[in-house]
């Protein structure tokens, strides 16, 4: 890595995502900032339209102006700003340096390609092997990744496999160049929980063998407090609390996430416990107002929430965008 | 509490080509009683919603009988059977794709009325407006407008109204809330329990999700390639499992908690096999921690080990 032992491994500042609508212009995505130090994992949570898929795109080129996208803000990559690359170096950055996994491996993977040659594809690419070494590496990673009689397998079609197979064959492709950031994006919604409990349980042990950042993007609150070291949730496109994943749940100080934390069904609760649902529904993001997104749904609302946008404050190494913190007294910092 | 629904020795099976067969569900015996919620939780091709489709006879099972309300379904035809439907609803998990986008949405409750003989237009204005209103629905504001301008949470809303304007008795409600975003599951789980307590209804509630199960179901009947693992009182399932699949799914369910340690499945490594060719014996014995020689042999039937808990192995947890 470089030579400022503090600098983050990835650094996002103010990204911005908007497409334009026949409604007028979407801002999916509006301001947010975070770092990533490496070997870390941060977990991004939200709701679908919350915008924490098409962030975490943005910054790897896969949704912009070809998708016809408006992107702005600053992504440092190591020091390096993503986004003045041209695209043979950026592409050559995503291929070694970051690797990504997605929801649904049967659209991820290529249908009609071996998935032998899929996982050698990247070593040939960019680390220059031959499709012999190419080859034998993929079997190697295909056994890394748990999967029995790799040498068979690797001459198999996608849909040969099961889904939860068919992941861990993304995941091999993720790492095969080595990268220090893996990016994985719902990689577990798709399966079934015993088959997902597999793939977490390989996801997070190859972060912490191979020393790699991760960002895990989920919507359930259940995967992210077992697997992330830090939590980013994410509401109406904007981070509206960021903070160490114990806090998160222990003391949760935006009332979004301390209402959506109240209404998950616990298995500790007694059968028929009423949930405490939340009222409403997340805003439709072409019809913005100018206050705080949640507030029509916030049992603390006041007129100062409808009135200005609360900008995320950092107070003690965590981040809120709320002025009526929960666990915060009034006028104090926490 | 009588039973509502008793399902006996229920088979289905899907060909495939080659005179070879999906075994979906095979030999499932299950009761539903009148006033509760029964949990039917499974993994993908675990069976569960085929069972649900056999039941209501969409298509009717390969074996077995559904007896509801003293009357054997896979016996009637046509007209005694259609006399029978609107008893029996459903509710599925994609409440987009449920609704014909053509149609608004007063015409969609009704429709249920109109093909059951509800003749008199003025009866119908009336019913719709009424479970409208039950179902958190403002008549005047929805009457006239198409499924696309509402978000999942409100096309469910109008799914469950649609299943309760001809005041069935029994709901089946297949993953109702699993394609909602999570600030409005409970919203839904709400509506469910309030509208079971308010039209004393009776549910078989699918889902994978092992804690909205829990938070809403009396009973619970665990499945696994076809068969039934478990059955057993919510709280009692859930505080002592006894059959290795149900330990093993409880834990893999992550909780929302830093502080709860991932419990161990204690599962053998590898996938569910395919319901295409299930294994011998106990269909869960190739990814079982206790598996012994006696599981490849024989099926484990579906026994009592305790008042109200049936379990079907040969070594339960509990025993």
């Amino acid at each position: 890595m470089s030579g400022q032992p503090n600098m983050p491994l990835l650094s996002v500042r103010n990204a911005q995502v908007s497409f334009s609508t026949a409604r007028g212009p979407l801002r999916a995505v509006d301001g947010v900032s975070f770092d990533l130090h490496e070997g870390r994992t941060l977990g991004i949570v939200g709701e679908s339209g919350s915008g924490k898929s098409v962030l975490v795109r943005s910054l790897i080129g896969l949704v912009g102006e070809s998708s016809g996208a408006g992107v702005g803000g600053q992504v440092l990559f190591e020091g390096r700003d993503l986004r003045s690359l041209s695209p043979r170096e950026f592409r050559s950055v995503l291929g070694t340096e970051i690797g990504i996994v997605f929801q649904d491996p049967m659209t991820s993977l290529n249908p009609v390609m071996k998935i032998g040659r899929q996982i050698g594809e990247g070593l040939r690419l960019n680390r220059g092997l031959d499709s012999k070494a190419a080859a034998r590496r993929a079997v190697e990673l295909l056994n890394e990744v748990g999967i029995p009689e790799p040498e068979r397998r690797a001459q198999q079609y996608p849909h040969e496999m099961s889904g939860g197979m068919r992941q861990r064959v993304a995941i091999a492709i993720a790492i095969a160049c080595a990268p220090k950031l893996l990016i994985a994006d719902e990689p577990t919604t798709a399966l079934d929980v015993t088959v997902q409990r597999q793939i977490l349980d390989l996801l997070q042990g190859e972060q912490r063998q191979r020393g790699m950042a991760m960002i895990l993007i989920t919507h359930d609150l259940g995967v992210a407090a077992g697997r992330s070291d830090d939590i980013m949730v994410m509401y109406a496109g904007r981070a509206v609390e960021t903070a160490a994943t114990r806090e998160i749940f222990r003391s949760p100080r935006m009332p979004y996430t301390e209402a959506l934390l109240r209404s998950l069904p616990r298995l500790s609760d007694a059968t028929h416990t009423r949930l405490s649902a939340i009222p409403g529904r997340p805003p439709d993001l072409a019809r913005r107002s100018g206050g705080c997104s949640f507030a029509p749904r916030c049992t603390y609302r006041t007129d100062h929430c409808d009135a200005e946008q609360p900008p995320l404050t950092m107070v003690g190494g965590r981040g809120y965008a709320c002025f009526h913190p929960r666990g915060v007294e009034p006028g104090g910092a926490a | 509490m009588s039973d509502l629904l008793a399902i006996r020795n229920l088979v289905v099976e899907y060909p495939v080509g080659g005179g070879r067969h999906v075994h979906a569900v095979s030999d499932v015996t299950l009761s539903v009683k009148q006033g509760e919620t029964l949990g039917l939780v499974g993994e993908s091709g675990s069976g569960k919603s085929s069972l649900a489709r056999a039941l209501l006879q969409l298509p009717p099972p390969k074996a077995g009988a559904v007896v509801f309300d003293g009357q054997d379904l896979t016996q009637m035809r046509g007209q005694a059977l259609r006399a029978m439907r609107p008893r029996l609803q459903m509710i599925f998990q994609d409440p987009i794709a449920s609704l014909n986008p053509r149609r608004k949405v007063a015409e969609i409750i009704a429709e249920p009325l109109i093909v059951s003989g509800v003749s008199d237009a003025a009866e119908r204005t009336r019913r719709v407006r009424a479970v409208m209103e039950a179902v958190g629905l403002d008549p005047d504001l929805v009457w006239n407008r198409r499924p696309h301008e509402f978000s999942g949470g409100q096309c469910q809303r109008i799914a469950i109204a649609r299943a309760l304007v001809l005041e069935p008795s029994l709901i089946v409600c297949d993953e109702p809330v699993s394609a909602l975003d999570v600030s409005i599951r409970a919203q839904i789980v709400n509506l469910l329990e309030d509208m079971k307590a308010r039209f004393g209804l009776t549910l078989l509630f699918i889902a994978h999700d092992l804690a909205v199960v829990k938070s809403v179901s009396d009973r619970v009947a665990v499945m696994y390639l076809g068969r039934l693992c478990e059955v057993a009182d919510s709280d009692s399932l859930f505080a002592t499992p006894a059959h290795p699949y149900t330990a093993a799914l409880m834990a893999a369910i992550p909780v929302p908690d830093p502080d709860v340690p991932l419990g161990d499945t204690k599962l053998k490594p590898g996938d569910p096999p395919s319901p295409l060719d299930p294994p011998s014996g106990c269909r869960f014995r190739t990814r079982c921690p206790h598996a012994q020689p006696r599981c490849t042999d024989e099926v484990p039937p579906l026994r009592q080990i305790a008042p109200g808990r049936e379990v079907a192995c040969h070594f339960p947890l509990t025993a």
